[in-house]
């Protein structure tokens, strides 16, 4: 496993997505009735050279309730540079956290992977018996946790949690695996790691857990974390610094982040790129810059027009009409057509495909892509 | 979207559109009472072991009734005649479980046998979920001191072995299933009056509970609409458990000779097979324990079943994430 | 910790004072006390004098409160006076008949709750496939069958025709393992589905926590995970569900004592109850709540020892 570890990572630092040279945009994006331009060639290539440390493809990730089938994930795809972030954003219910735990095999029961691959250093982790699964990850790909508290098991100090990575995946005796939770801590800004790393989680605050939570995620040093609302449950204030720390560590480390969360602001600060899920499928992707300033997805508008924007007071909030559809009993059509202030009846009969618009960026919408597309 | 742009669109769209109507029917409509049974009746086990139930409780109606001259095979004798030969083995012709050693039909027998365990179980539970609720609603609602010295009787009720209390109620105020109903009542309120006392203390500092005081609401209507409800099932779980506990308690006190000798209980019958079973007589082992196995087994499955679909939380503690 | 043991053994006497209150109720309101005068005497005696005679030497013509107050007297020092069946001191009964109980409680139980606790981490792991649903089975037809039928069936079978154990008996020191093999067996078989259904709900709903997909994802396998993080966890239901498992102990035991002759407090509470044997009540019911209350002082220090939140005093 060691061996292959290091081969498995992209030679060299690799040109970041975001800078990738892009075409002009489109005179009227706002307009999301004019179809974007579609460019499917050449630079999907060009993204795909920069060998991704993760390659999730077409990801179905079912609950087999009593209910019925809920299709929490139904075909993602997206993939992490070296170093990069992509912000997975959506409503709650959407299908992110399902999507990040159906990646490391975490998805609890009655929820499924159905199809799709996962690609991490060559190997598809959807498809990996348990027993190397459990050996990638912390190692390869962790997961730093919604709710700090929860998060961390109440019985145990916290060095000695962060410790029990160590103990997976490294060769360190017991003292060493504590001296190097006490840096781990440290490392993630906690003052007073020696002091802390005897401390029970209840006895920390809510800043102080989350750091505790990314010092356990990052203890071995993984090629990819995905970080599920990392910031949710914490104080405005504390929100920035945790987004920092995982910033600092990428650029030291060289991680790939995925960033899932639905703080637009968290990922205009730290994210490359973002793919905005509605109701278990990706609707939009690209480069963050491009997607916030013309988006082209109606839901995607409508999700930005219902932030406020300091300084621009006068600005009406959107929200946005009704709410996710159930995932049991989907519609035949657009899965936001129910919601979408220019739906039209072509919406109604058919998903859209995800189409490539050129510029790094993809579309599943038939008024942004345009009907010739179809 | 509204129904008004509905017309005239092709057939495909209407289903579409008549399945979001439907979902927000289903999603808002329902009553949460009503989305339990519904959960219950999808549940396939628990409608199996309604139907044993009601097959139970129908038989033993039946017979009780006089029908079919159960009861008269189950209780009469030919006391001029009383003599061991009397056996008559499982298998024999007319008697499929076989007869008593005063040439009673162990299968009327054990058919009479439910009727005293639905008896006994109905009336203990009858009795056991108003002293439960009273005593847990009073020191909920009121709290202090009221609360303290109903917290306190809890432990002393919880301290005192239950099965002692039961036995010498049963022994000093003499054997009658009342007495035995009234026995497993005072020592079996404290598991549900602790959590009815739960949910009136909830309540009281709830804010639904504030906004409803503060639109002129009286407590009775907010512990009738608001507060009972809450607790509605766990009074059904706890009366399904109790019921189990209470029959084969009953077969306990049996063996200790504090059941009612000339009934046909399945306790006294299991009791008789003790001395019977050396000599190679089985048919009052096989009868009850066969009818008791079955009858709690059903209620016990039904219990977990009906649990699980008034308070679904506890069966998928793995909550559905997306 | 010596300040909370202190606390603890102060505040069993509200709970000491409400069980003398209980037990004065029944036996000296609600008619106890005629009837174990009527009992305590032959048939030839019971006179109209002589029931005055004894209800005078027994102190039952004194005022209700003084009455009260002995009883609560008698349950503070221990001493509740001689047997009336076997003339003996109870505080001799007790301390003779204790042991025996012990060694067919203490044991069975202990392998019970081990039992449940393999066998619920066995169905808590194979969640939904057939280990689970197999134990899950044969737990509820363990607990919807009459224990006494299973006694029955198991000392015909095992002790009677395959002669495996002794039908029944007691000897002193440890040659009485040989006569409580078989009621250890029938104890836990008859116990053990009851544990496993609720040790199971325990460890499935720890399971189900955030820490454990934390733990997960650190990379460490299942079993591990199990062992070091669901278990520990769950620990603090189930030690709360042991503790009320304490007073079924007392059914197990006098059942079973009782079917096997095995001298134990079971079998001396069922004779005193059949035989208006009020002083040995009296003894075996305050000896069982002491104990109870003692048990539970046990289950508290042992929550404290495994869940750092729980601060004693």
């Amino acid at each position: 496993m060691t061996g292959e570890r290091d081969p498995a990572r992209p030679p060299g630092g690799g040109a970041p997505t975001g800078a990738v040279p892009r075409p002009a945009a489109p005179a009227a994006t706002g307009d999301a009735r004019r179809p974007l331009p579609a460019r499917p060639a050449g630079l999907a290539a060009a993204l795909a050279a920069e060998a991704p440390v993760l390659d999730v493809r077409n990801l179905a990730a079912w609950y087999f309730t009593d209910e019925g089938t809920v299709k929490a994930v139904d075909g993602v795809g997206f993939k992490i540079g070296k170093g990069k972030t992509l912000g997975l954003v959506g409503e709650s219910g959407c299908g992110k956290t399902a999507t990040g735990l159906a990646v490391l095999g975490l998805l609890p029961p009655p929820g499924r992977v159905v199809r799709g691959e996962a690609v991490l250093g060559r190997r598809d982790l959807l498809r990996m018996p348990e027993q190397d699964l459990a050996a990638m990850r912390g190692r390869d790909v962790s997961m730093i946790f919604q709710e700090p508290m929860s998060a961390l098991d109440p019985l145990m100090t916290t060095g000695a949690q962060i410790a029990e990575c160590l103990e997976m995946h490294t060769d360190l005796d017991r003292r060493q695996r504590a001296e190097k939770a006490v840096e781990l801590l440290a490392s993630v800004g906690v003052p007073e790691p020696a002091l802390r790393a005897k401390a029970w989680p209840h006895e920390l605050s809510g800043g102080m857990r989350q750091r505790v939570v990314i010092a356990m995620a990052l203890a071995c040093d993984p090629k990819v974390v995905i970080a599920d609302e990392p910031t949710t449950a914490l104080d405005v204030t504390v929100q920035a610094q945790i987004l920092d720390l995982i910033e600092d560590t990428q650029e030291r480390t060289g991680m790939g982040v995925v960033l899932v969360t639905h703080d637009l602001a968290a990922v205009a600060q730290a994210a490359d790129e973002v793919a905005v899920m509605y109701a278990g499928v990706l609707v939009e992707t690209g480069p963050v810059k491009d997607v916030f300033s013309r988006p082209a997805h109606p839901y995607t508008k409508a999700l930005l027009g219902s932030i406020p924007v300091v300084g621009q007071a006068d600005r009406q909030l959107v929200t946005i009409p009704g709410r996710v559809p159930n995932l049991a009993r989907l519609p035949s059509g657009c899965r936001f057509a129910d919601r979408c202030p220019l739906a039209e009846g072509a919406c109604r009969v058919a998903e859209p495909d995800f189409i490539d618009v050129g510029a790094g960026r993809k579309v599943r919408c038939i008024l942004a892509t345009g009907r010739a597309a179809r | 979207m509204s129904g008004g742009n509905m017309g005239g669109m092709s057939a495909t769209r209407r289903k579409t559109g008549d399945g979001t109507v439907e979902n927000r029917r289903r999603d808002r409509g329902t009553s949460p009472f009503r989305l339990s049974m519904r959960r219950l009746a999808r549940d396939r086990s628990a409608m199996v072991a309604a139907a044993i139930i009601t097959a139970f409780i129908a038989t033993a109606l039946v017979a009780g009734s006089g029908a079919f001259g159960i009861k008269a095979a189950a209780t009469e004798f030919d006391e001029n005649s009383l003599d061991t030969m009397r056996y008559l083995p499982v298998g024999t012709e007319g008697h499929i479980l076989g007869t008593d050693g005063f040439g009673r039909d162990v299968l009327a027998r054990s058919i009479m046998g439910i009727r005293t365990a639905l008896y006994l179980g109905y009336l203990a539970g009858l009795m056991t979920v108003p002293i439960a609720l009273l005593f847990g609603a009073v020191a909920g609602w009121y709290g202090g001191l009221v609360d303290d010295a109903v917290t306190w009787l809890m432990s002393v009720v919880v301290a005192v072995p239950g099965i002692l209390l039961i036995m010498s109620l049963i022994q000093i105020v003499g054997k009658s299933f009342t007495t035995m109903a009234f026995a497993f009542a005072v020592t079996g309120w404290v598991g549900l009056a602790r959590v009815v006392r739960g949910a009136f203390l909830q309540a009281r500092e709830s804010e639904y509970v504030l906004a409803a005081r503060a639109l002129g609401a009286g407590d009775a209507r907010i512990v009738f609409r608001h507060v009972l409800p809450n607790v509605f099932h766990f009074v059904t779980v706890n009366f399904v458990l109790q019921f189990v506990g209470v029959v084969k308690s009953e077969v306990f006190l049996a063996f200790v000779g504090l059941t009612l000798v000339g009934e046909a209980t399945w306790g006294s019958m299991i009791d008789s097979a003790r001395s019977e079973v050396s000599s190679g007589r089985w048919q009052n082992l096989i009868g009850p324990t066969l009818f008791m196995g079955i009858f709690l087994m059903a209620m016990t499955v039904f219990g977990d079943s009906l649990r699980d679909a008034l308070d679904p939380k506890l069966k998928n503690s793995e909550e559905v994430r997306s | 910790m010596l300040h909370y043991l202190a606390r603890r053994i102060v505040s069993t006497l509200p709970i000491l004072l409400g069980v003398a209150l209980v037990f004065f109720l029944v036996f000296n309101l609600v008619g106890g006390s005629e009837r174990f005068l009527y009992n305590i005497l032959p048939p030839k005696g019971r006179t109209p004098e002589t029931i005055n005679q004894y209800r005078e030497a027994y102190g039952l013509d004194r005022p209700v409160i003084v009455q009260f107050l002995d009883t609560v007297g008698d349950m503070v020092t221990f001493d509740f006076g001689r047997s009336e069946s076997t003339r003996q001191k109870v505080s001799y009964l007790i301390a003779r008949y204790v042991p025996a109980s012990a060694a067919l409680a203490v044991p069975a139980f202990a392998v019970e709750i081990a039992l449940a606790l393999a066998l619920a981490m066995l169905c808590a792991r194979t969640r939904g496939r057939w280990p689970d649903r197999l134990v899950g089975v044969l737990s509820v037809a363990g607990m919807s069958l009459p224990m006494l039928a299973l006694v029955i069936i198991g000392q015909r079978f095992l002790a009677f025709e395959a002669g495996l154990f002794p039908i029944s008996g007691w000897t002193r020191g440890l040659g009485a393992v040989r006569y409580l093999a078989l009621p250890w067996l029938l104890w836990v078989t008859v116990t053990v589905g009851y544990d496993v259904r609720f040790f199971r709900t325990a460890l499935v709903e720890e399971q189900g926590k955030e820490y454990v997909r934390a733990a997960l994802a650190k990379g460490m396998p299942r079993r591990l995970v199990m062992r070091r993080h669901v278990l520990r966890n769950a620990l603090v239901p189930i030690l709360t569900y042991v503790v009320i498992q304490v007073p079924f102990l007392l059914t197990g035991s006098m059942l079973l004592e009782r079917f096997f002759s095995i001298p134990g407090i079971g079998e001396l509470l069922v004779q005193a109850i059949l035989s208006y044997d009020l002083p040995v009540m009296k003894a075996t019911v305050t000896f069982y709540t002491l104990f109870f209350i003692g048990f539970s002082v046990v289950t508290d220090l042992l929550y404290a020892a495994v869940d750092p939140r729980v601060r004693l005093g």
